[in-house]
């Protein structure tokens, strides 16, 4: 077992840490309050309407759209780094990857999902 | 650098259901731009109808060639790094994988149709499930099986929310998404923990170092075990099964109980056999009450249900239950055993729920057993098939499920004799009391449908005709199987389940 | 050393096929086939097997006589090993006899019954049904002397039993149909009880002595592993001579025989045979004259080479037999249906049968099965005419003077009349002939003299019996109803035509089994007892060597004692019928035994049927199954399960994920401490 030992210390320092830091702000932290505070956060605009209603589901799709992409396309920093290295074989694998992304760009696009009406 | 060796002809049949599902897509937004076809409008359900063709063309396909690959020697795809292994026991899962997948494909036209969800992502869904499945079962290495579970459980996640304007559709994907998630978080950790006891993830190198005091490796394992267990719906991680199944569209649900369940119960089978050999013994109790439980509590809460796609939940459950006693009993005969149950069990379930998705037009749903009275009179066709698929179930001699029991429970006996253990006779009798138990509920239904009167009401659904032939098809499979299995169960002793030696030696 | 022909199988699964086609029809499509497609397939199927069996047979012929084996293996049915059935079929000399019997003569009753059933068939009564019944039938029958072990001969066995339950039944809303229906299927099981027993104890004993086995073939060429084997015979057999041990082979036989006696209707099984004619009258000659009854004398032919080693077996067979013949035959002569003599007849010709087989002649067995079912069919059929002209009138006592309005059916039954009593040279005089023979000379047998003086009364009878018959029902004056009587008239072309067909087979049937005297004396043929040499690799009959001169004596003996039967059947009922009254008036006690039937059934009723019921109503059924097992034990475990299911367990199904999650954790952590602790 005490190879384990580090693992044990490791995570009693984690739980130290977040709980010292916890009852360092409770201990510390002044106490005053007035209404503004009390309201969500809106990068210092006054809220204007309430926030748990429901907004168009365009943007999620949007965001979706933009994370599947996006995420897709970092996937292929690496290979063009060592592109040249990896020669007609490396294309040659990239390919399924690549036409694959083709094909949901193509999906998305007939299925109106790049219009924003 | 040089390019690895790599055998694509082995994952040729997953090529194909891979093109296929990234294609499938793409057909479903061609058919709704094609305004024409023929100078005839294209309506939804004839595009639902090309659309379940394709998907059924593109699984017959695969499954000719897993045909060819069931004879053929074991193949790699990367042979310097064997993580993909198609052996006999693949290619058999494979074929029973896509042949349920395939019927359920055939069936989900009018099934769509009817509940209007006919939408083309339905079969993109099936086809990507239908990857992750055979991925499942023929990977050799823990992260090839992880990414098949995930491949396998995300599409199936949102199959069972297809009906989005059905709140039980709905409670069902979001149940399963969370309850899958957690159980996949579970097996990833105990992935994680067999890798750093290790420093490997092919199950072949896990079996070679597995040093049976390392506390970490046993609880790495026992994690791995809860994941798979909870695919397979192994008391106590069976209680996701009876809410996803009655709240998912019910073709789904049947895809659920019988192709998930194989893929599972294959990647278990390789997890055994190739990585758990050492502790054996160690898991061999816990197994056991597994097995007990698992029958037991599925047989005796089938009995309460009064509706039918839960009776067939727990049903399913208490199957498992048979299932993991061919497993336990560990052996060549329990193995093809195991198998032959599986293939018995995917066109019995099948057909089950293939009735009730033929009674499951939207707004009249037949979903309850009490509302299969008289279903004999009305639709004798949809009454037989459930009958010969209830008596089946039961394990009445002359059916699939009959022969099914029986080799499992012969095998069980065979090697209780040969080790003189009385606990796995025992096994035997408390699994043989199941049956007897699990008579009451399965014979239930067709007494309702052939004798009680029918409520007033409209007429039930008829069969189409693709469904007409799904079910046809799972009803004289039953049948065949019943009294045909010597060839099949010849052909599942020369499956080589132990063929994974050859490969290991090759590896580096 | 066997040759393999695909064919085969088509000779039972056309039938089959006709079967299940018809019957999935009736089953789906709710209205019946027209008439004609029914004919067509229903009669179509045994014509177009009998064909197959006849090209079958003629290559089978064409092999020398120790290869004429032709086998097909469908699959393995049980391969539980050391217990092994193949599904197969073997055509040897004697399944070839007995396809020809059954898809010939089976194929002019099934056209004849186009005719007889057509009334069901204008009133909706079940025409299609019937034919898909008599085509199971057909198949049943093929796949019991077709297969090659017992497992295909019993379930062929159970088969032609299920099939013969459904056509007595046949019209079943009348509930006397029913329950005879049901007679003869309990009757048959306590036969079949004997005859698994049989199959397990020579499986076992085959398996004992290294031969696990049950396949005829093999059978036969590893009994002698058996000869000599002996078993221990529970303590309450103690009153049976040599307890407590006998041979196994006597014990196999005899339990084999048992069966037979079921399914024949031997004493004391016959019961269920003469109430069985409560189904149609096709049905009474296909089943339960022609082809069905004699299952259990093939199953002895076919087993002859067990039972030719065990002559305390074949001794019971032959006095059971025997004495079956009289006591039927006697039962016979005052009955006053016209079924229920034929019936008591088909019983007593039976006993024949047995007779011959436990005198070893095997060849006289399957010879007389040959001949009664060509003149038994066409007795039957001919009674049916009569029955459908006289409007289901079975009383001959209302019968009479018929050979005018029915010409064709008088000539036919006459004919069928002579051929059983026996009258040279139709086919009976031949057959009969040699069973009296073969009783003459079965040394084997104690009190072999006795049995063959009850053959030869029992000829007598026969002949007595069926000249009655026909002169009560074709001679005098009509004794029906006027409206009845001005209905009489032949039935068309569909009833009369195998009526005649049949007539001829009975007048030449005989030509095949000509014992060989005959033959040489009149015809210089040498060897004319084909069927004898033909039967010979298969079931070899008991060699003998008497002077051609006491066979001849013998046969004009037997010829003379049928002569004597008619002559009195002349007299009391044709010439002097005003003798009859003053004797049965004499005869009065004996004359009521015989016609109460010996009252077996009451004894039945009263010995078996009644306490058994008693036992099963009283403590059976209210004390046991309602009281102990419903109660307790089934509803109670049912109640059990529920109630564990209902209170317990449907609680943790609780339907929130959470709990559903925090019991997999809990699940997982026994499990992992298990597993750490556990190793």
């Amino acid at each position: 077992m005490s190879e384990y030992a580090g693992l044990g210390l490791f995570m009693a320092l984690g739980a130290g840490t977040i709980l010292l830091l916890l009852v360092l702000t409770s201990v510390l932290g002044p106490r005053l309050r007035f209404a503004e505070k009390d309201e969500p956060f809106e990068c210092g605009e006054s809220p204007l309407v309430s926030p748990y209603r429901r907004f168009p589901v365009k943007f999620y799709m949007v965001a979706i759209s933009f994370i599947i992409f996006d995420l897709e396309v970092v996937f292929l920093y690496p290979w063009a780094v060592v592109f040249r290295d990896l020669g007609w074989y490396g294309l040659l694998v990239a390919a399924p990857f690549l036409s694959m992304l083709s094909i949901a760009l193509a999906y998305e696009w007939m299925k109106g999902a790049l219009e924003w009406d | 650098m040089t390019a690895p060796d790599l055998d694509l002809g082995a994952v040729a049949p997953l090529c194909v259901v891979a093109v296929g599902a990234a294609l499938m897509p793409l057909l479903d937004v061609l058919l709704g731009r094609t305004k024409t076809f023929l100078s005839r409008p294209v309506t939804a359900a004839w595009a639902g109808t090309v659309m379940s063709l394709a998907t059924t063309g593109v699984l017959s396909i695969a499954l000719v060639m897993c045909f060819d690959a069931a004879g053929a020697a074991p193949r790699t795809f990367n042979r310097d790094h064997p993580m993909i292994l198609m052996d006999g026991m693949t290619s058999f899962l494979n074929i029973v994988i896509l042949i349920g997948s395939l019927l359920t494909a055939l069936a989900s036209g009018k099934f769509l149709a009817d509940l209007a969800i006919n939408r083309g992502e339905y079969y993109a869904l099936l086809l990507a499930a239908v990857l992750g499945m055979m991925l499942l079962v023929a990977s050799t290495n823990l992260m090839m099986l992880f990414v098949g579970l995930e491949l396998m459980s995300i599409p199936i996640y949102a199959m069972a929310g297809f009906r989005r304007d059905s709140l039980r559709s709905n409670e069902s994907a979001l149940k399963y998404f969370l309850v899958g998630s957690f159980a996949s978080g579970i097996l990833l950790y105990g992935t994680a923990l067999i890798y750093g006891a290790t420093g490997t993830l092919s199950l072949l190198e896990i079996g070679a170092r597995f040093d049976v005091d390392d506390p970490v490796l046993l609880i790495g394992s026992g994690l791995l075990l809860v994941g798979l267990a909870f695919k397979i719906a192994t008391v106590p991680f069976h209680q996701w099964a009876p809410d996803v199944y009655e709240g998912a569209p019910t073709l789904v649900s049947g895809l659920m109980a019988t192709t998930v369940k194989v893929a599972a119960f294959g990647a278990l089978l390789r997890v055994f056999q190739m990585a758990f050999g050492p502790i054996d013994d160690l898991l061999y109790p816990a197994l056991w009450v597994m097995a007990v439980l698992t029958m037991t509590v599925g047989n005796v809460m089938a009995i309460i249900q009064q509706n039918t796609k839960r009776m067939l939940a727990y049903s399913s459950v208490a199957h498992t239950g048979y299932l993991l006693v061919g497993i336990l009993v560990g052996t060549q005969v329990g193995i093809s055993a195991v198998l032959f149950y599986l293939l018995a069990y995917t066109f019995m379930t099948l057909g089950a729920f293939g009735v009730v998705a033929v009674l499951a037009h939207a707004g009249r749903e037949r979903e309850r057993i009490a509302d299969l009275a008289g279903l004999a009179n009305s639709r004798i066709f949809l009454a037989a098939v459930m009958t010969i698929c209830m008596v089946s179930l039961a394990g009445i001699p002359g059916t699939a499920g009959f022969m099914g029991k029986f080799y499992i429970f012969r095998a069980v006996v065979e090697q209780a004799i040969a080790t003189e253990s009385s606990s796995l006779l025992w096994l035997a009798v408390i699994g043989v009391l199941n049956s007897a138990i699990s008579l009451v509920y399965y014979l239930r239904v067709p007494m309702v449908m052939f004798m009680r009167e029918p409520e007033p009401g409209p007429e039930p659904d008829r069969s189409g005709t693709f469904e007409g032939l799904v079910l046809a098809v799972c009803a004289a499979a039953v049948i065949l199987l019943g009294i045909w299995p010597e060839d099949l169960n010849l052909i599942l002793t020369r499956v080589d389940v132990l063929h994974w030696a050859s490969v290991a030696s090759a590896s580096p | 050393m066997e040759s393999t022909n695909e064919l085969l199988r088509w000779i039972p699964l056309l039938p089959l096929v006709a079967a299940v086609a018809s019957g999935l029809w009736l089953l789906f499509l709710r209205s019946p086939m027209p008439r004609g497609g029914v004919i067509l397939i229903g009669c179509g199927a045994p014509i177009a097997s009998f064909l197959l069996s006849i090209q079958q047979v003629f290559a089978l012929t064409r092999a020398v006589p120790e290869k004429r084996f032709i086998v097909d293996r469908l699959y393995t049915w049980i391969g539980a090993d050391p217990f092994h059935a193949e599904l197969s079929f073997l055509l040897d000399p004697l399944s070839a006899v007995m396809i020809l019997v059954v898809t010939g003569v089976g194929s002019l009753i099934h056209l004849y019954s186009v005719g007889y059933m057509d009334g069901d068939h204008r009133e909706d009564r079940g025409f299609q049904r019937f034919f898909c019944y008599m085509n199971l039938f057909t198949f049943s029958m093929l796949v019991l002397v077709l297969g090659d072990n017992l497992a295909v001969l019993f379930v062929g066995w159970e088969g032609v039993g299920l099939c013969s339950y459904l056509l007595i039944g046949f019209w079943f809303l009348d509930d006397h149909n029913a329950a005879c229906g049901q007679k003869a299927f309990i009757v048959n099981r306590i036969g079949d009880f004997g005859f698994l027993l049989g199959i397990f104890l020579i499986f076992w004993a085959f398996w004992d002595a290294g031969h696990p086995t049950i396949q005829f073939l093999s059978m036969s060429q590893n009994i002698a592993a058996l000869e000599g084997r002996t078993l221990a015979l529970p303590a309450w057999l103690s009153f049976l001579p040599a307890f407590p041990v006998w041979s196994l082979l006597t014990v196999a036989g005899l339990c084999f025989f048992l069966g037979a006696c079921g399914k024949s209707a031997q004493l004391p099984l016959h019961v269920w045979l003469p109430d069985a004619m409560a189904g149609p009258t096709p049905v009474s000659a296909l089943i339960h004259a022609a082809t069905m009854v004699t299952a259990g004398v093939y199953m002895v032919a076919r087993l002859s080479f067990l039972y030719s080693l065990t002559p305390v077996a074949l001794s019971t067979i032959a006095w059971v037999g025997g004495l079956t013949a009289l006591f039927a035959g006697t039962i016979a002569l005052c009955q006053n249906d016209i079924k229920k003599v034929l019936a008591y007849s088909t019983v007593s010709q039976l006993g024949f049968m047995f007779l011959a087989a436990g005198a070893m002649a095997y060849s006289a067995a399957v010879f007389h099965v040959v001949t009664h079912a060509f003149f038994k069919a066409l007795l039957f059929l001919g009674a049916g005419s009569v029955i459908l002209g006289m409007h289901h009138e079975q009383d001959i006592s209302k019968m009479g003077g018929l050979s005018k309005r029915m010409p064709w059916t008088r000539a036919t039954f006459l004919v069928g009349v002579l051929a059983i009593s026996g009258v040279a040279p139709l086919s009976g005089f031949f057959s009969k002939d040699q069973i009296l023979l073969g009783a003459h000379v079965a040394n084997h047998v104690p009190g072999q003299t006795w049995l063959w003086l009850i053959s030869v009364v029992t000829v007598a009878i026969t002949a007595l019996y069926m000249f009655r018959l026909y002169f009560r029902v074709f001679s005098g004056e009509n004794r029906a109803p006027a409206q009845i009587r001005s209905g009489i008239r032949e039935q068309g072309n569909w009833v009369v035509g195998p009526l005649v067909v049949l007539a001829l087979l009975s007048v030449i049937g005989g030509v095949f089994g000509m014992p060989d005297i005959y033959g040489e004396l009149f015809f210089g043929i040498p060897d004319s007892n084909s069927l004898l040499h033909f039967l010979e690799p298969v079931a070899k009959s008991v060699a003998y060597d008497i002077s051609h001169l006491r066979e001849f004596l013998l046969a004009l003996l037997a010829l003379s004692v049928a002569g004597l039967g008619i002559l009195v059947a002349g007299i009391l009922y044709y010439f002097r019928s005003d003798l009859l009254a003053p004797m049965t008036a004499r005869l009065e006690p004996l004359y009521r035994l015989v016609l109460n039937k010996f009252w077996v059934d009451e004894l039945y009723d009263r010995a078996i049927v009644r306490p058994t019921l008693w036992v099963a109503d009283r403590v059976l059924f209210r004390r046991i199954d309602v009281g102990l097992i419903d109660d307790v034990a089934v509803n109670g475990t049912a109640r059990l399960v529920r109630a564990v299911a209902d209170r317990g367990l449907k609680y943790a199904q609780s339907g929130f994920t959470q709990s559903y999650v925090f019991l997999m954790l809990l699940g997982s952590a026994v499990l992992l401490g298990y597993l750490v602790a556990g190793r």
